[in-house]
């Protein structure tokens, strides 16, 4: 992987009108600032500068970084395809499930003659653990931020893509 | 101001035709930015190991939602918007685009109603706000310090 992180932070406020409709605004700033100083900028200081300016009332916003390696199209095989997907459903501490698609699933972690993924093949087993036992400090998690226990089932399935 | 429960870690790979699909995982919202980025980067070699797509993109997204927003005023519109230009060292000329601009404008002379007052007190504001954190562009350039003018888009 030749990722590149960006050095900007991408702010996206999302402001309402009277009639509910929503339109959002962005801009950048600087990764030299920690989270915590961006977060600090644009509730005390951004936002009310917007309000200075608009009369919509902002809703929410969001700050996102990227790592980007945009020359990497060109190294993908021949036979790949990211609409044929390893759909994994895992189920949370809450009891909850969660399910997480692998685009372009290899078909040798596939059971021949049948969808299934083998959940014992040793490159799906690193992909497992990495979901339930994350790293040192850092655990994946539902949207609702319970941890992922366990593997219920894994099939490969075709889905549709964002088109290139 | 209220924040997600969650980090969401999006991993997006690509085919050799240019399409691209993403993965998304969450993790605890706490966690440093450092910790979250090495999160991200195992995940992502572990789904990379068992796909035949090429890793294109990492993005990591933190939400947050505003407790009480209070009530637009009666003329709000999102559909109409300002363009406020600043310029930097440089001399470049940048610009953002805020929705539903409100009582902001030039009150006299040819461009009463579209141009912004720069005396005003918003646009003052908004001038502070520059001197307070260096904005940048998508490419990493300085947005600028000096709030130049505001328009009415049309």
């Amino acid at each position: 992987m030749a990722l590149a992180l960006q050095p900007t932070y991408n702010v996206t406020i999302t402001l309402q009108d009277r009639d509910w409709n929503k339109s959002s605004m962005s801009l950048h700033l600087p990764v030299g600032a920690a989270l915590a100083t961006v977060e600090t900028f644009i509730t005390g200081t951004l936002i009310p500068a917007i309000q200075g300016i608009t009369n919509a009332v902002v809703l929410s916003w969001s700050v996102t970084r990227h790592a980007i390696d945009n020359a990497v199209v060109a190294d993908a095989e021949e036979a790949s395809d990211v609409e044929r997907k390893g759909v994994f459903s895992f189920r949370a501490a809450d009891g909850s499930a969660y399910v997480v698609s692998v685009p372009s699933l290899i078909n040798d972690v596939v059971i021949d003659r049948t969808n299934l993924i083998d959940i014992g093949d040793a490159l799906v087993v690193a992909f497992l653990d990495a979901m339930t036992a994350g790293i040192t400090g850092a655990l994946p998690s539902t949207y609702l931020a319970s941890d992922l226990v366990r593997i219920d089932h894994a099939r490969k399935m075709h889905r549709g893509s964002r088109r290139g | 101001m209220a924040n997600a429960r969650t980090v969401a870690i999006g991993l997006s790979f690509a085919d050799r035709e240019g399409n691209r699909a993403k993965a998304t995982c969450y993790c605890a919202f706490a966690l440093p930015e450092d910790d979250v980025w090495s999160l991200a980067f195992f995940v992502a070699d572990k789904m990379q190991a068992i796909s035949n797509g090429v890793l294109s993109k990492i993005e990591l997204v933190w939400r947050y939602t505003i407790d009480d927003p209070g009530t637009p005023a009666e003329e709000s519109d999102v559909a109409r918007k300002i363009l406020m230009l600043m310029t930097n060292e440089d001399g470049e000329v940048n610009g953002i685009v805020i929705p539903s601009p409100g009582d902001i404008w030039e009150t006299t002379g040819s461009y009463a109603g579209i141009r912004l007052d720069l005396a005003g007190a918003g646009a003052l504001g908004w001038a502070d706000m520059l001197l307070v954190m260096d904005l940048r562009t998508e490419d990493n350039r300085a947005v600028g310090t000096v709030l130049t003018a505001g328009g009415l888009m049309l």
